[in-house]
């Protein structure tokens, strides 16, 4: 998770050659919660995804900025509720091989599978609409366009 | 003679695509008559996302490839047939419908998926998804969506277990889960390949490599 928080904040200063072309710092706080939250052993899950959320948003901004990829928004936003909800699924899949395959004992039981896949999607739905509100109240010169899902 | 002239082409697959929506309808009718919840309210989900294409059709103005629109209507009326009483079948010859009709009705959400994000591609100058985003995107929907589903399964178990009455969605275990959401993403693989030019280039390349020809 480090890692991948560490490499995608370097894609902007890389891909544009400029060292002070950079994701903003709130979003990069965002992003590297859990790992504070890990090294005090709480709220791990939730954290967790709401990292995933963030690097979720970073990737949508990135795409937008860097390759032809064009997104409002609000699609952003849904592509970040769903670009979480994903990873939760495939972390499960992953997790149910590892436990089969390894030995490992990752998942406590259906009940436990289902809490885990409820909190994913609903910290990716809050993420999703904390963001919208983020782009349109605080940083109205960001690079995405805010009315636009309205025209669609 | 005039009526068989006017439908070709296009039309044909839209006939059977209502054809098959009415079958739908019949199978509603026939779980309501019957008493099966089940039955009736997956009928009605299914029926509702065969009709996708056609809202995009009136709100966007674009139309979506009918072949598409028979595919999902297929794997839709594929997944309802289930509930008469085949996904209880667990040995003998219809024992794999369960996850084959679990394939089949992920890639009717993965159909619906692409082309919803076709149609937005196509009806707005601001976005703009290439290939490889479409297919990556269809690939997480398809993900998203059987969370969603699994996430819906739950709460109504839960909620039937607290109104002491049956399910209308049930959930076998762990291993149901994750078979699922396995199932789910095979068809998603399957749907976003056949759905985007990866397909076409692919076919080009093997092509050239076999037969030899100029043109790809």
């Amino acid at each position: 998770m480090v890692v991948a928080v560490i490499a995608i904040a370097l894609v902007p200063p890389i891909l544009s050659h400029r060292f002070t072309e950079m994701i903003a710092w709130e979003v990069l706080a965002l992003a590297a919660v859990p790992v504070v939250a890990r090294s005090f052993n709480m709220l791990i899950e939730p954290s967790t995804y709401l990292s995933v959320a963030t690097l979720a948003l970073i990737v949508a901004v990135e795409l937008n900025a860097f390759t032809s990829v064009e997104m409002t928004s609000g699609f952003a936003v849904v592509f970040i509720v769903i670009i979480t909800m994903a990873i939760a699924g495939l972390w499960t899949i992953a997790q149910f091989v590892s436990d089969i395959y390894l030995g490992t004992t990752f998942l406590a039981g259906q009940t436990a599978v289902m809490w885990s896949l409820v909190i994913a999607t609903g910290v990716g739905v809050l993420a999703g609409i904390i963001f919208e509100f983020y782009f349109r109240r605080l940083s109205p010169s960001n690079e995405l366009s805010y009315d636009a899902w309205s025209d669609i | 003679m005039s009526l068989l002239k006017n439908i070709k082409g296009d039309s044909i697959f839209t006939l059977i695509t209502r054809g098959l929506q009415i079958v739908l309808v019949a199978l509603i009718g026939y779980g309501v008559l019957r008493g099966t919840a089940s039955l009736a309210v997956n009928g009605m989900l299914a029926l509702t996302l065969t009709l996708v294409p056609t809202v995009l059709g009136w709100r966007f103005d674009y139309e979506v490839d009918p072949r598409l629109v028979i595919w999902i209507t297929v794997a839709a009326l594929f997944h309802v047939v289930g509930f008469i009483g085949l996904y209880n079948i667990q040995s003998g010859l219809l024992s794999w419908y369960d996850q084959v009709a679990h394939a089949i009705s992920a890639s009717f959400v993965a159909g619906a998926g692409y082309a919803v994000i076709v149609a937005l591609d196509h009806s707005s100058a601001r976005v703009h998804f290439p290939e490889e985003f479409r297919f990556i995107f269809t690939l997480c929907f398809i993900l998203a969506f059987g969370v969603a589903w699994e996430i819906a399964e739950f709460t109504v178990g839960g909620l039937a277990s607290m109104l002491g009455s049956k399910a209308v969605l049930t959930q076998y275990g762990t291993d149901d889960i994750v078979s699922d959401l396995v199932f789910n993403t095979i068809a998603a693989i399957f749907i976003a390949i056949w759905g985007t030019t990866y397909f076409r280039s692919i076919t080009a390349i093997v092509s050239r490599r076999f037969f030899r020809t100029g043109k790809p």
